[in-house]
């Protein structure tokens, strides 16, 4: 190509070379390339970017090449953009915007200016074709705030105010001709007052001038910091599009709206949008006048919109996503303005994944990896029962509506003060905050509290500003409410509640009802997830994925959310039911005693055991031996002490009686669940194959002495040692299982709750002090890890691999996992159905990339049970 | 006259602004250095214009009247200022725009919020530059313009927590305390001792 060419016109750019069109510019000479109708333009490309640069002005081989390209665009719109003679009388106005185009989107870059080429006189001419002067006069103060303040650096709204405060008064159609003059001059006067220049008047200049101020926006701080931190090359550049401006609002039929190519609320499939007859697309979307369905515009005009329907759902096929497309329709001829992926809820995000998928539109793997760990997240997030909302307005317990001011639904006591709220937050209860309004002072109030309600402010107030922030669900500005703090008492209407009344908050709706609504999981009722995750399901269909339960409850929780089975920490039942206490009393008791006797603890085990055994049926269970060094026991215990009384509990299985006892504990409830024919029993930081020889030795006396209950023990890698002779211990294991939490913490060194976290280590990596963030699995250590998975996979083919994964753990590392050939998987209950899906677009990928496992273990027929 | 240093004025205000500080935030609220912050504050506590709760110090009721005394004694003459009460109707118009964009940015998608954000940086830097200017009336508000720059800093390189979390010191927590600042400059803070 001729390296002097620098500008392009949409048919000539390549649309596979983003790096010299730039992103938008690639996707609009995709458009044209394809035959869909968009305004026509030039782009100039990233080369000349890289030249301006380094001269710091625009060249003059650029400026003759731009000149050029208007030229094209006067005679193909046949138009005029200079100056009304040029083209002759009957030409009208040329007005064209300009946006800047990186190669990849960047925050900090510059943006769209519209309706350059506008100035007095074009402003006459714009009225003259529009047949209203009022509108050309809108034209010229959205060009002065747009331009003065993306080029000049003004304060843009403060320009367009003068300009704004020029025309109130007076009806800018009953004006002589002077008007555009004298609204130029009051902006123009408002931007040297500012910062001592004016918008240009000539149409070229005002072009060059955006040119060079896209040019000049690659370089701002905030561009510049993002390539840094993204490691995108300075040398890339930005090009420039150059689009003609169109109307809805010349002659007829003319109109703008907008169209989503599904609901981007709900996400149910159809075209769905808005159209104004006569109008321009800012007013359809400022709702400054209120257009028509798209469904009605249509029956008017069946062909145009006929088209436009097979185009846009065209498109989406082609792009495989949900798209929002911009269109005019200047004088019966259509154009899409723009076309891009369509903002949507969660809830219609994954609907639409599912949508799409058994449309054929996407593969499973398209479809799969179009649903985001924070989108399955949000629609987990529990709401409360639409009957019971319904139950709640009829029985006249909405209490009072005010501003939606932060989304989510919550309940709880109300109470009126923050450091109140705090104290009884602190009790366990959930509180409402209810304030007049809130300032820091009430921020401790506030961060205690699930909810928090505001008799007075807006959506921009403390309270809405703060409640985001905290992701608090939040109603404020309910001018109903009276509030008395000294009395403790707050009105509604006629109505006095003392506080510590029952409120439901809902975020969303901006309503307030009395009493508790109870919540639910919305994702069991949604299809599209439930389908989305039965795709995840088969395409890893040789994982088991296992939730973290310490309660009845949670087991069957833990099944409705897609677990195959159920782990359990006894540690954790210890904590939660205060035997933890009994047992710290009995070590110190019996300390430097040779023979520790703690036999009653089997049957407390066994008795904590048993209910959510039963509960967890036939499906496998894994129990993890109490760590009383390294765990959560740590506030009950006193550590020190309990090392010099019985030394042996600083050691894997230093303190065998322990050991026993849980063994003995698992196997009775194992037995007495009848159907379960296998239990898992796990220990920390075994490291050599002897340590693991001794756990089973005791695990066969027990059973053969029990005569029943199946218990398989197993090692749990949790340390360097362990990683380095994993294949050692799984040549006598059914299932090696691997702490990637811990892994982390032993190989670093750095407390647990660092790898749980975003700070500090977000702020660590910032700062440029670690070469790989630990939690995602791509350091030395992890590899080092992962290659030792390898090496039991392909080395002992009969042991299968298990991951405990810990809580919010980054979905990268349990794809890495998977990827080195775990297929067990153990995860707090809330993160099962972002495994699940992590699992299947992990497995899909794999798929995909056409990786075989060199020595996948054969698939036992029996698997969910005992195969494990 | 409240017989208030600018360093002693300046850490009863940051306190007044925040409702709750340790002294670490007060020092750096109120760009005083802990030399100056500790005995000051200690002889604050003595004379009952601050208490200590923890390691949080709050403001009495002695506390509050001697910094809106302060307010009073040391910015009349300013309210009567033109410039300065134009300076003050162009704040009100960012002010609005800030508060706008603030939300926009909390409730919209990741494509859109960046957008929103580019404008809500060109308000703040627009603020800042209205600040310095400013500090020819009322020098201390150079550290506000110094917070907003580091906060801006901070949200450049991937803290958005910077934006708007009230646990750090983030440009709503900032544009926040502001403006209470400069209600009571102006004679009109939203709260009184009476409150």
């Amino acid at each position: 190509m001729d390296s002097s060419k620098l500008v392009f016109s949409f048919d000539e750019a390549d649309p596979s070379d983003p790096n010299l069109y730039g992103g938008k510019g690639a996707g609009l000479a995709e458009l044209v390339g394809a035959g869909y109708p968009v305004p026509p333009g030039f782009i100039i490309s990233t080369a000349a970017c890289g030249e301006f640069l380094q001269a710091a002005s625009l060249s003059e081989q650029l400026r003759s090449q731009i000149t050029d390209h208007i030229g094209a665009l006067e005679r193909s719109t046949s138009c005029s953009f200079r100056a009304r003679t040029e083209q002759g009388e009957d030409s009208g106005p040329l007005l064209v915007s300009v946006r800047s185009g990186a190669p990849v989107s960047m925050p900090g870059m510059m943006d769209t200016i519209l309706n350059l080429g506008i100035n007095p006189e074009r402003a006459a001419a714009v009225a003259e074709v529009s047949g209203s002067a009022r509108f050309a006069a809108e034209v010229m103060i959205r060009f002065h705030r747009m331009y003065s303040e993306i080029v000049l650096d003004a304060d843009g709204d403060h320009i367009a105010d003068q300009g704004s405060d020029f025309l109130t008064g007076s009806d800018p159609d009953e004006a002589d001709s002077s008007l555009f003059e004298r609204l130029w001059s009051a902006m123009s006067d408002a931007e040297v007052d500012d910062v001592g220049t004016a918008v240009p008047v000539d149409p070229m200049d005002q072009v060059h001038g955006a040119v060079a101020a896209v040019f000049r926006s690659w370089n701002t701080r905030r561009a510049v910091t993002y390539r840094r931190l993204n490691g995108i090359p300075d040398s890339l550049g930005t090009a420039v599009v150059v689009q003609a401006m169109v109307f809805g609002n010349l002659g007829s039929p003319s109109g703008s709206g907008v169209a989503f190519t599904r609901n981007p609320t709900t996400g149910a499939p159809g075209l769905y949008g808005e159209y104004l007859e006569g109008g321009q697309g800012e007013e359809v979307v400022a709702g400054t006048k209120t257009p028509e369905p798209l469904a009605v515009a249509a029956q008017r005009l069946p062909s145009l919109f006929g088209d436009f329907e097979r185009m846009a759902l065209e498109l989406e096929r082609h792009r495989k996503d949900v798209l929002d497309l911009e269109f005019t329709v200047e004088r019966g001829r259509l154009y899409l303005l723009q076309v891009r992926s369509a903002k949507r809820t969660p809830n219609a995000s994954v609907r639409i994944a599912a949508d799409l998928m058994t449309e054929g539109v996407a593969s499973p793997a398209e479809a799969l990896s179009a649903v985001t760990p924070s989108q399955v997240r949000d629609v987990e997030r529990p709401r409360f029962a639409p009957a019971a909302v319904a139950d709640a307005r009829a029985s006249g317990r909405l209490l009072v509506r005010g501003i939606a001011a932060s989304v989510g639904h919550t309940h709880g006591i109300a109470v009126l003060d923050p450091d109140r709220a705090e104290a009884i937050a602190a009790e366990g209860e959930n509180v409402i905050l209810l304030r007049e309004t809130t300032s820091p002072f009430d921020l401790h109030g506030m961060i205690a509290s699930t909810g928090i309600v505001t008799a007075r402010g807006g959506a921009t107030s403390h309270a809405a500003v703060v409640a985001r922030a905290l992701g608090r669900p939040a109603v404020v500005g309910c001018s109903d409410i009276g509030i008395d703090p000294g009395a403790q008492t707050f009105t509604i209407g006629s109505s006095r509640f003392a506080e510590g009344t029952r409120l439901s908050v809902d975020g969303a709706a901006g309503e307030v009802f009395e009493g508790i609504l109870p919540l639910s999981q919305p994702a069991a009722s949604n299809c599209g997830l439930s389908d989305v995750l039965k795709v995840a399901r088969e395409a890893a269909a040789d994982c088991r994925i296992l939730g973290l339960c310490t309660t009845p409850e949670q087991v069957s929780e833990t099944r409705a959310r897609g677990a195959d089975g159920v782990a359990i920490r006894l540690i954790d039942l210890l904590v939660a039911s205060g035997a933890i206490e009994q047992l710290a009393h009995e070590l110190t008791a019996q300390r430097h005693r040779d023979r520790v006797d703690l036999s009653r603890f089997e049957a407390v085990f066994s008795d904590l055991l048993l209910p959510v055994v039963r509960a967890a049926g036939r499906t496998p269970i894994v129990v993890r031996a109490i760590d009383l060094i390294d765990g959560d026991a740590g506030e009950f215990l006193d550590l020190e002490s309990l090392l010099v009384a019985h030394p042996g509990v600083g050691l894997p299985v230093g303190f065998g009686e322990l050991i026993r006892l849980q063994i003995a504990a698992v196997a009775q409830a194992a037995a007495q669940n009848q159907g379960m024919p296998v239990a898992y029993f796990v220990v920390r930081h075994i490291a050599d194959p002897r340590e693991l020889a001794m756990v089973k030795e005791l695990a066969g006396e027990q059973v053969s002495r029990q005569g029943t209950g199946n218990v398989e023990v197993g090692a749990l890698v949790s340390t360097p040692l362990g990683v380095h002779k994993a294949v050692e211990l799984a040549r006598t294991s059914r299932v090696l299982w691997f702490d990637s939490h811990r892994l982390m913490v032993s190989s670093s060194g750095y407390p647990a709750a660092v790898f749980t976290s975003a700070e500090p280590l977000d702020e660590y990596l910032r700062g440029n002090r670690l070469a790989e963030d630990p939690r995602l699995g791509r350091d030395e250590w992890q590899q080092r890890v992962f290659a030792a998975l390898t090496a039991v996979r392909v080395g002992v083919p009969g042991c299968r691999i298990g991951a405990r994964m810990a809580r919010s753990h980054s979905p990268e590392l349990l794809s890495a996992y998977y990827r080195a050939g775990a297929r067990i998987f153990i995860t707090e209950p809330e993160d099962l159905r972002v495994a699940i899906l992590e699992l299947g677009k992990a497995a899909l990928q794999q798929a995909s990339a056409g990786e075989v496992l060199a020595a996948a273990p054969a698939l036992d027929s029996t698997l969910p049970l005992v195969g494990l | 006259m409240t017989g208030l240093s600018a360093a002693e004025f300046g850490l009863l205000n940051a306190l007044w602004l925040r409702k709750m500080a340790t002294r670490g935030m007060l020092e750096e609220n109120a760009d005083v250095p802990s030399a100056v912050a500790e005995p000051f504050l200690e002889a604050a506590a003595d004379r009952d214009l601050v208490r200590a709760l923890g390691d949080y110090i709050v403001l009495t009721d002695g506390g509050r009247r001697a910094v809106l005394d302060h307010y009073d004694g040391e910015y009349r003459s300013l309210r009567e200022a033109p410039e300065f009460l134009e300076w003050y109707e162009r704040f009100e118009g960012y002010n609005s725009r800030f508060l706008g964009l603030m939300s926009a940015w909390q409730t919209e998608t990741d494509e859109a919020q960046e957008r929103t954000y580019s404008r809500l940086v060109r308000v703040v830097e627009r603020h800042v530059d209205a600040l310095d200017r400013a500090a020819g009336w009322i020098p201390r508000y150079r550290h506000y313009a110094a917070r907003f720059r580091r906060s801006l800093d901070n949200v450049d390189s991937g803290r958005t927590d910077y934006v708007s979390s009230p646990v750090v010191d983030s440009l709503h927590n900032i544009w926040f305390e502001f403006h209470e600042d400069l209600l009571a400059v102006l004679g009109r803070p939203r709260e009184s001792v009476e409150d």
